[in-house]
């Protein structure tokens, strides 16, 4: 594994744990009292999903030698990443008031990290297609 | 290779180099586009709280320390409560200059079924009103009725939509203009559907709720006063002559909060100026060091033919390239921080934060953009000119 033909998977592998990680811990929707779970609850655990299922995309992207599959896996966490940028707010409500973390906090994070993502695998994705062409 | 690459291969293959110069053009820009925006976010802020409060005088219960409560629920938006006689607001309709009165009633705030934070509930007059429905920005056909609700503009109901206050459905029919303070998040209704939402309360036997009625007492008298009466004696002489009530001058309530602002926003002027400053100076040292490292790699290009014209042109073109990719990182990381984060800013420094119109953070984006475009240019001339005059012979002649 050459570090000089993963530099995006590494950033994309990075950048995937970070969404995660934030997102149970310190960017993380707001907190249920007595047991119970806000509506952003459930935001939070399709982004985690999402998350990990990115981390396992940007590693595969890093280990897999075959350079079609490392761009097939790049367009891949770029769709993915497009998607969480939609979860919270859109596609999974949030709770009501703008002041509230999830809205304050989860949301701008969560959309500004998946951007960095698709900006970092568009890149990647377009700098494989082009070698591909290249080589065609 | 054509000549036009040249200079973007030179930024390619010297990637240490060009993240230094990149980094400092993206702090200049963070640091220019963040603190202008966050500091003309700071003056919206207080400027719409000034023109949302409408009233000339606030006149509160004397045990509700009026100054800070008032303050807090208003820029903070921490649920307040405190209960005066509702003669009070006759007694003050009665004083000679006083214009209109418009009672408000806040309601101890409500767990919405949506979040387990508060929501503050003010209870306002229709007739009397004139400090809640001129900030309507979607209109409705006119007066409150039964469970209707008017929403502030950090509520995420919608129009047409309904919330849940303790079991009772009531339905939003218009949202209030965003103030950046703690205005945007409280409800507005009826006295009517106040009592029904205590009624509630207590058949759920929820306590927090108040046991006074609307129809016994109020919370606040918003006043105007008539044109070429003073505003201070008006407000002293509630104070004088009504017993247990305290007047304030909303532009004295506010006038701590912006000095404090003014201060905030004098120190980020201060610091922008600085990292122009300490950038400028860095850029020009850089390719000040850059050119005299140079010297024998342009010596090179002009023996195998570049005018000192084209010399010139690749290392501008590398700046220029430099500081453009850095100022739209800066741009990038400083619009995260200052405009998607403006809520978190808000809420933690208790401060009124209303982000500026696009148009007007589209020109703060330009005026960055070209400032550090200008000073990296700027910074560049010099170097540009030295490499583009370097003695050929004598350069090429020196050992390593």
């Amino acid at each position: 594994m050459k570090i000089k033909n993963n530099i995006f998977g590494i950033a994309e592998g990075l950048t995937a744990i970070l969404l995660t990680i934030g997102s149970l811990t310190f960017f993380s929707a707001c907190k249920g009292h007595d047991g119970s779970f806000m509506v952003c609850h459930w935001a939070q655990n399709a982004v985690v999903v999402f998350g990990i299922v990115l981390i396992l995309q940007s590693l595969f992207r890093i280990f897999i030698p075959n350079r079609a599959v490392k761009t097939g896996l790049s367009i891949s966490i770029l769709l993915a990443s497009a998607a969480v940028i939609f979860i919270p707010g859109i596609a999974i409500d949030l709770c009501m008031m703008d002041t509230m973390h999830c809205q304050s906090m989860f949301k701008p994070a969560v959309r500004i990290v998946a951007s960095v993502l698709v900006v970092v695998s568009g890149f990647d994705s377009a700098l494989g297609l082009l070698r591909f062409g290249k080589k065609e | 290779m054509k000549l036009r690459y040249l200079p973007f291969r030179n930024i390619v293959k010297r990637p240490f180099r060009t993240a230094a110069l990149l980094l400092i053009a993206a702090f200049m820009t963070a640091a220019v586009f963040g603190g202008s925006v966050a500091a003309a976010s700071l003056k919206n802020g207080i400027d719409s709280l000034e023109q949302r409060l409408g009233a000339d005088i606030i006149v509160v219960p004397e045990s509700a320390s009026a100054k800070t409560d008032l303050e807090n629920m208003l820029l903070q938006g921490t649920p307040g409560y405190f209960y005066m006689d509702k003669s009070n607001e006759d007694k003050i309709k009665d004083i000679e200059g006083v214009e209109l009165t418009s009672p408000q009633y806040f309601l101890v705030s409500a767990n919405a079924e949506c979040c387990t934070v508060q929501v503050q509930v003010i209870g306002f007059d229709e007739e009397s009103d004139f400090s809640i429905k001129p900030w309507l920005k979607q209109s409705y056909d006119g007066s409150l009725g039964e469970n209707e609700i008017i929403v502030g503009s950090s509520l995420s109901t919608r129009v047409g939509h309904s919330l849940k206050l303790y079991g009772v459905e009531c339905k939003a029919v218009g949202k209030l203009d965003t103030t950046g303070t703690g205005l945007d998040t409280a409800i507005y209704t009826t006295p009517d559907t106040v009592r029904r939402l205590i009624k509630a309360s207590q058949e759920k036997g929820i306590g927090v709720l108040s046991k006074q009625s609307p129809d016994d007492v109020i919370s606040s008298v918003y006043v105007k006063v008539k044109d070429g009466y003073n505003i201070s004696d008006i407000a002293a002489y509630i104070n004088l002559n009504i017993d247990g009530v305290q007047a304030v001058r909303t532009r004295s309530m506010i006038t701590g909060t912006a000095d404090k602002l003014n201060v905030i926003s004098g120190s980020i002027r201060i610091l922008i100026i600085a990292v122009w400053i300490l950038a400028a100076a860095i850029m020009t040292a850089a390719f000040s060091v850059l050119a005299s490292l140079r010297k024998k790699e342009f010596a090179v290009l002009r023996t195998i033919g570049l005018s000192r014209r084209q010399l010139g042109g690749i290392v501008m073109t590398e700046s220029l390239t430099i500081c453009t990719a850095g100022a739209v990182i800066g741009l990038a990381v400083s619009a995260a921080g200052v405009l998607a984060f403006g809520r978190v800013i808000e809420t933690k420094s208790g401060l009124p934060y209303l982000a500026p119109d696009a148009p007007k953070t589209a020109l703060f984006l330009l005026m960055s953009l070209a400032a550090v475009i200008v000073t990296g240019t700027i910074s560049s001339a010099w170097s540009a000119y030295r490499l583009s005059h370097v003695d050929t012979g004598n350069n090429l002649r020196e050992g390593d």
